[in-house]
């Protein structure tokens, strides 16, 4: 156990040095940050000193190693846009993205969980039909299409909830069902795949012989045992949400890290970029870490494999 | 991630986190049907189309579908804020759509199955270091790579089709990998080893075949999945850029007139979800044909 | 913030400590007894004033003055700070600072007197020690002020008359100065730059403008106070919130549902919706924003080297039509690559007109090769309203007249990296581009725009860099006017541009205020903001 646990651990690190390497030559590529920063009245030698108060005058495998000293020391530089600390923007950002996806995860739950139970109770139903007639619909609806049309029919036809901004419940509404919307899609077709599974089992056959009331059966037994995939499925979409909510911040005028990482690499912004996708790439291989463990732990065969 | 996560469900691309096999004995005829209609739209489609699809005719703007007040049989679904049919933008975006999808999904395909052959066969370094990279890739959320490639890149349609297919390409090479890695232990591979054969040919004639139904499983999932992709670059404005059209685009550039116009934003969505749910449809019944045991 | 924490955050300056670096403290206690405004009432107290929520569209890029980056920072530094001279209410230079001015007959040197009552934020009145400082910084190497080169740097000296009076000695005659004090020459205090440390501006942008700046958080708002002892333009509101939200529908949104009371930047197409609503009215106003297609007359299609051609490219477009469909109205048709209150764009020419018949016919007889496509690069995300659909739109005419095109839309970074560039791009044909004059003095955008080798020209021609040259070589406001309207005729007939239109600024105005945004300044000016009666 301790050897799979240092081995993924190992792993994590150098991808984790991969990604600073392609962030750091991906953020390059987009292009020269100094018309964007500098008047059209600047000189070649205005020019020249912004490139080389930044470093950018120097050699990219130079400036690479001054990049990676100063990220072990937590430093990502400063932002040419908003000439403050590039992570200290990202952390102001992260907030309010983690709360996204947050609230999204439990409409996804709140929506999934019953609606795959359901299904899986009445195999053949017109129910089940229904059912995956919404997850197949919620997978294939683009987030900003469904935000679009959440604005349409709630903020502009009956303007009942604000169509955009951050601060109160009611700007949650709308971003929140959106994405929710989209990965309940997956957890009502997790769960009912799951619970299907879990209700052929001999040992919930064997209560339906007991007698045991079928609610019991269902709440207590299926559900406990359907529900570790879900649960570590769970662990993994809320990274994928973490990610995914670019758009539907977008879409919201979201204050969140997507927003932030878009309007960076408009731009040119390079420390933002760089502190932006660092942040969230950390945050997803932590989470996709930390299921992987728990697999292992759970289910010994892994960590053997 | 290593072998673990093969038997994840959810994971490596199955939309559906895997193991529903419900209706997998009869094709999805609608789904089916939509998605020949939209290849034939794709092919046919300036042969179709009423107009062609970028020409303005600012005598005829915003002009609504002909069911709503003010609407013409001129154009049925309306027109666009340059005066464009929207019914011809349609069926030329379903060209662009499609065949962004389509070439994203083969060359991610190509080059990942490429890469997860290599890395499942050979092992060692090669594979220590492809996975790596894999992870790296996957480590991303894969809008966000998306988008700096394009700035990085440009945008245009070779731009996306590749800026598309590396951000695709990890999720096959890690189905691949792991699909070798089992295949590899097998008797018929061990005795081809032993028979002599070298490495390529045994990978690509004994292996490769084997592990086929996954990838075109994964592939055809993956095209609603790029369809999704490639509309969400250009509603951002980093995607598709007129004179082609593409659904995303048409959302994009009709968004400002949701107030005045709803059918800007209304048809080009509804464009994207019907070709989505059908290429998913289709792929959820290849996958559970092809693939009863559900590792996808 | 009360006034007391004000004065006391003031009276203990912390430098230093980054955690308050942006609150910047208002001096306002011990003057404010006095009344000192000249024409204004007599202040009232600050807490008894309303609050102003105003919705703006970008962030500031730089707080200091020295240093501003482009038009879009105005909206900061047309509030805040001030120049000797610059526009008044109706965008007219005017004397701002100063309270009058006398010119040498050779042009080459300016006497100013300051307003007696001209204070900065902190309480100080502005001398003439600081006028002479606000030059020294300006052009100081290690300020790096990108643009000294367009007025400061062609300042001699500044002598020190007396408190209230300085000399200004140019180096070169420039008729264009009185013009660029407002945006290319603000008046900092002395006193605070240099107590304030290396980038005193970003601490506290201290200024003498009718609003004080208190507190900025980036990219989400910035905080003003109207100025009580202003010398003239006393605001009627105590403290400002400018909200910075980029998304065009959820800024207009705010001005719907009354979060904020002016939304900016309104685009033309959600005008008309806002428009219908009881509790919104729609402010537009001409402003200098100027939207056209540039021509690459240097190494793209050979055709574009011949002044026949660019005149009958320019009679392809129809420019009204195009502009009612795009920007439903909300803008100046221009036949002139200028609109017409710049200083001697006001010359009669005829315009070109939508000839499509004609400009085919004079195509053909120049010979021009209709089998090589024009490549048109526009802008894919941009800061002008309507971009893709404008360049979508004169592509289309000019398909009319058989010129085959290819768009090719970038973001805005890398839009500006090629309309930019020094080297200009041979497999670019034509730009979608847009420009802002920040004053009425033409000579700043066509230095850039047509000059030789200038950053956004993609045109070359000896005779007219010649009448750029003398352009503001003039003493004679007459003899200049006749002049700079003779190179606008000849750059009419040279057509190295097809100009299409003026923008309007469009604002969403609560109600209950009443405002006449300041014309041809494209930022919001905000001091004449009042409560509708």
């Amino acid at each position: 156990m301790a050897r799979f646990l240092l081995t993924r651990l190992g792993q994590a690190l150098v991808t984790l040095a991969l990604l600073t390497v392609l962030i750091f030559v991906l953020a390059r590529l987009t292009g020269d940050p100094t018309p964007l920063v500098l008047p059209s009245e600047a000189t070649e030698a205005d020019r020249a000193f912004f490139r080389q108060q930044y470093g950018l005058d120097r050699p990219v495998h130079e400036q690479y190693v001054v990049f990676l000293r100063n990220v072990l020391r937590g430093d990502f530089g400063i932002s040419f846009r908003y000439r403050e600390p590039a992570f200290d923007l990202v952390l102001a950002a992260i907030g309010p993205t983690l709360q996204l996806a947050g609230v999204s995860m439990l409409v996804a739950i709140l929506l999934g969980l019953p609606l795959g139970i359901a299904a899986a109770l009445r195999p053949g139903s017109w129910l089940a039909a229904t059912v995956r007639g919404y997850a197949s619909l919620g997978q294939a609806m683009p987030t900003f299409w469904t935000g679009l049309m959440l604005i349409f029919v709630f903020a502009i036809s009956i303007p009942v909830l604000p169509s955009s901004g951050y601060g109160t419940a009611a700007n949650f509404v709308l971003p929140a069902v959106t994405l929710g919307f989209y990965a309940s899609a997956s957890v009502t077709m997790l769960t009912w795949a799951n619970m299907t599974e879990a209700l052929r089992s001999d040992f919930v056959q064997m209560e339906r012989v007991l007698g045991i009331p079928r609610r019991l059966i269902v709440l207590k037994h299926a559900l406990r045992n359907a529900s570790l995939p879900i649960v570590t499925y769970l662990g993994l979409q809320f990274g994928l949400l973490l990610g995914g909510a670019v758009v539907t911040e977008r879409v919201f005028a979201w204050p969140g890290v997507g927003q932030m990482l878009v309007d960076a690499i408009l731009n040119r912004d390079y420390p933002v970029v760089q502190a932006a996708v660092m942040l969230t790439a950390v945050l997803v291989m932590t989470i996709n870490l930390v299921v992987d463990l728990l697999y292992a732990v759970l289910d010994p065969r892994v960590s053997r494999s | 991630m290593s072998a673990a996560a093969g038997e994840r469900p959810g994971d490596a691309g199955g939309l559906f986190g895997g193991r529903i096999r419900a209706g997998a004995g009869r094709p999805p005829l609608f789904a089916t049907a939509i998605c020949l209609l939209l290849v034939v739209a794709a092919l046919g489609g300036g042969a179709i189309a009423p107009y062609v699809p970028d020409e303005a005719d600012f005598t005829a703007i915003l002009a609504p579908p002909a069911w709503v007040e003010g609407g013409s049989l001129a154009h049925p679904l309306g027109t666009d804020q340059l005066g464009r049919d929207m019914l011809s933008r349609l069926i030329a975006g379903a060209r662009i759509s499609l065949l962004t999808a389509g070439a994203a999904v083969l060359a991610g395909g190509t080059v990942g199955v490429a890469l997860g052959l290599a890395a499942g066969y050979l092992g060692g370094v090669v594979e220590a270091v492809v996975m790596r990279v894999v992870d790296a890739f996957l480590a991303l959320p894969f809008i966000l790579m998306a988008l700096a490639f394009v700035a990085a890149l440009g945008t245009g349609i070779g731009n996306i089709i590749l800026v598309m297919m590396l951000t695709n390409w990890a999720r096959y090479a890690r189905l691949v990998r792991s699909e070798v890695v089992s295949i590899k232990k097998r008797d018929f591979v061990l005795l081809a080893r032993v028979a002599g054969l070298r490495p390529l040919p045994i990978a690509l004639r004994h292996i490769l075949p084997n592990a086929l139904t996954s990838i075109l499983v994964l592939g055809v999932l993956d095209v609603g999945r790029a369809i999704i992709l490639e509309s969400s670059l250009s509603f951002l404005g980093l995607g598709i850029q007129p004179p082609d059209v593409s659904w995303g685009l048409a959302l994009a550039e009709g968004r400002t007139y949701m107030t005045v116009a709803w059918w800007l934003t209304v048809w080009p969505g509804l464009a994207i979800v019907l070709a989505v749910m059908s290429f998913n449809a289709l792929g959820e019944w290849l996958k559970a044909g092809f693939d009863p045991r559900g590792r996808l | 913030m009360t006034q007391a924490d004000a004065n006391a955050a003031s009276a203990r300056p912390n430098p230093s400590a980054p955690g308050i670096g942006r609150r910047a403290a208002l001096l306002s206690g011990a003057g404010a007894a006095v009344a000192m405004a000249a024409g204004a009432a007599v202040p009232a107290r600050a807490q008894a004033r309303p609050p102003l929520t105003v919705a703006i569209g970008t962030d500031l890029i730089t707080q200091d003055p020295c240093r501003i980056a482009g038009g879009n920072d105005y909206f900061f530094f047309a509030n805040v700070f001030e120049g000797l001279y610059g526009p008044d209410e109706n965008g007219k230079p005017a004397p701002l600072l100063a309270e009058s001015h006398t010119a040498s007959p050779d042009g080459l040197s300016y006497e100013f007197t300051l307003r007696p009552n001209a204070r900065f934020h902190s309480g100080e009145p502005v001398t003439a020690e600081d006028v002479r400082f606000s030059w020294q910084r300006a052009v100081a190497p290690e300020t790096r002020n990108p643009r000294a080169s367009v007025l400061v740097a062609n300042i001699a000296d500044v002598e020190v008359l007396d408190q209230r009076r300085c000399r200004v000695k140019l180096k070169q005659r420039d008729a264009s100065f009185l013009d660029n004090c407002g945006e290319y020459w603000y008046i900092i205090s002395k006193k605070h730059a240099e107590a304030g440390g290396e980038n005193p501006f970003d601490r506290q942008p201290i200024g003498t403008g009718p609003f004080a700046f208190v507190e900025r958080r980036v990219r989400s708002y910035i905080k003003l106070r109207g100025f009580e002892q202003h010398w003239g333009r006393v605001p009627a509101f105590g403290e400002v919130t400018l909200k910075i939200i980029p998304d065009d529908q959820s800024r207009v949104a705010q001005v719907q549902t009354g979060e904020s009371d002016i939304v900016t930047n309104v685009p033309p197409v959600l005008a008309a919706p806002l428009q219908r609503l009881p509790n919104v009215q729609v402010v537009r106003a001409p402003s200098f924003q100027n939207i056209y297609i540039a021509i690459n007359a240097l190494n793209g299609h050979p055709g574009l080297r011949r002044a026949d051609v660019r005149r009958a490219l320019n009679m392809a477009v129809d420019k009204a039509a195009l502009l009612r469909a795009t920007m439903l109205g909300f803008a100046q048709q221009l036949e002139q690559p200028c609109h017409p209150d710049i200083f001697g764009c006001d010359a009669q020419v005829t315009p070109y007109g939508y000839n499509p018949d004609r400009a085919r016919q004079i195509l053909t007889e120049a010979g021009f090769d209709f089998g090589r496509p024009l490549k048109l690069l526009g802008q894919g995300t941009g800061r002008v309203p309507q971009a893709r659909e404008t360049l979508q739109g004169v592509a289309a005419f000019l398909n009319r007249i058989g010129i085959r095109t290819e768009i090719n839309m970038l973001d805005y970074g890398a839009w500006i990296s090629v309309y930019g560039a020094r080297q200009k791009d041979p497999s670019v044909d034509m730009v979608f581009a847009n420009f802002t004059d920040y004053n009425a003095d033409p000579s700043g955008r066509l230095l850039r725009q047509v000059r030789t080798g200038a950053t956004y020209s993609w045109y070359s021609n000896p005779e007219i860099d010649a009448m750029l040259d003398r352009m503001n070589d003039f003493a004679s406001i007459e003899e200049r006017r006749a002049f700079v309207r003779r190179l606008f005729a000849r750059l009419h007939e040279e057509a190295p541009l097809i100009p299409l239109w003026t923008v309007d600024s469009i604002y969403g105005v609560g109600r209950g205020l009443s405002w006449k945004p300041t014309p041809h300044v494209s930022w919001p000016v905000l001091w004449n903001v009042r409560r509708a009666s």
